[in-house]
């Protein structure tokens, strides 16, 4: 009965914000199948701890700390993959057949946003797409106003860079 | 599309505004599919939604649950002798890829198909799509492992200790194809370049008989 309760709960609570979240996911990853691998590992996070989102008084912010976590997390996963070069070069023969997957390769903001580390990408993410104020931004990365203000100033620095080189060729 | 060929460098304050623009222009390109979500409930391994602080009554009713369920099942399987999974040998010289990922994580695709052993020793699952047989390279969840039966079958055993495959025959698996991006472990059992088949939910003997 508690089972039926919770899903019912989840469902109408996912209704509300799924196209949010998804969205999000999809600025923070900059591609579809990047989008849609970390909702689903976002919803079963939040489904797996949904009590603790069930009774959060701010829905909508647990679930966008869920899924930059996540997004975190990801971002490790893949960082310690490519430190094995057995496995990258598979996994390079994998993604090559199917390059509607890449980010493309244009001179353009988004291709330089694609370019940036991730802890600077999802800063920028929170405060430009979501406007957060910097606490918000802070409670959700877990660091300081300052760091906030800092990490959004060397992100700007490194996509004017990159925005140069696109342009630049 | 605010392209910034024609825009740089950018003047103070104007890489803001474009970012702004730029990234709710792509958001809304993204349409989520609201399956995902009933798809995630179903793959997500069950959890008691107690609250926390009733947790360790929980904890501790579960340890002495199990301890007595376990004492029971060793007399019990101490006192049979009906060649279960306990006659179970180590397979020597088979070898199995294992993800670290647990059984139940995410519930995806299905395949179906007949474990075969390779010359070396490689368990893989030999696929049949429109009557063209060919090789699909499996990672199994990380507790599963490769076993002779008493009749020296390779046997495929999951962590339950329950047989869920042997070569020879028919299986269903319960994952999806996968690129090696995700998966962040070697494959000691390869045999083809591309995405692998992760096994990642159920997986059902779909026959006992050995297939044609």
């Amino acid at each position: 009965m508690r089972m039926r309760a919770d899903e019912s709960a989840f469902e109408q609570l996912l209704a509300v914000e799924l196209q949010a979240l998804g969205r999000l996911a999809y600025v923070l990853t900059g591609s579809k199948s990047g989008a849609d691998d970390l909702l689903q590992e976002t919803l079963l996070k939040l489904w797996t701890g949904r009590q603790r989102l069930l009774e959060a008084t701010k829905p909508h912010a647990y679930c966008r700390a869920a899924l930059v976590n996540a997004h975190r997390d990801m971002q490790r996963r893949e960082a310690r993959f490519m430190r094995n070069p057995q496995l990258a070069e598979i996994d390079d023969e994998f993604y090559a057949r199917d390059p509607s997957e890449r980010i493309a390769n244009v001179a353009s903001l988004w291709a330089a946003l694609g370019r940036l580390p991730q802890q600077y990408r999802d800063v920028l993410v929170l405060r430009y797409y979501e406007d957060l104020p910097d606490i918000e931004i802070a409670k959700c990365l877990g660091i300081t106003r300052v760091g906030v203000r800092s990490r959004v100033h060397r992100a700007l620095r490194s996509l004017r860079t990159y925005v140069a080189e696109e342009v630049g060729g | 599309m605010a392209s910034v060929v024609d825009r740089t460098p950018y003047e103070a304050g104007d890489l803001e505004v474009e970012l702004r623009s730029e990234l709710r222009r792509h958001a809304a390109d993204y349409e989520a599919d609201h399956s995902i979500v009933s798809e995630s409930m179903r793959g997500a391994p069950q959890t008691t939604t107690r609250r926390r602080s009733h947790g360790w009554v929980v904890l501790v009713s579960v340890a002495t649950v199990v301890v007595c369920v376990g004492v029971a099942l060793g007399v019990a399987g101490l006192r049979r002798d009906d060649g279960g999974s306990a006659a179970l040998q180590p397979a020597e010289g088979v070898t199995i890829n294992n993800s670290n990922w647990t059984h139940g994580m995410v519930l995806a695709a299905g395949l179906n198909g007949i474990l075969r052993l390779d010359d070396s020793g490689c368990l893989y699952l030999e696929t049949n799509v429109d009557g063209v047989t060919g090789r699909r390279d499996i990672v199994w969840t990380k507790d599963t492992v490769v076993r002779q039966d008493a009749d020296n079958d390779v046997v495929v055993v999951d962590v339950g200790g329950n047989v869920i495959g042997e070569v020879g025959h028919s299986v269903s698996l319960g994952g999806g194809t996968e690129g090696l991006r995700n998966l962040d472990v070697p494959l000691s059992c390869r045999a083809a370049s591309g995405p692998v088949f992760a096994v990642e939910g159920p997986q059902d003997v779909v026959s006992t008989q050995p297939a044609a």
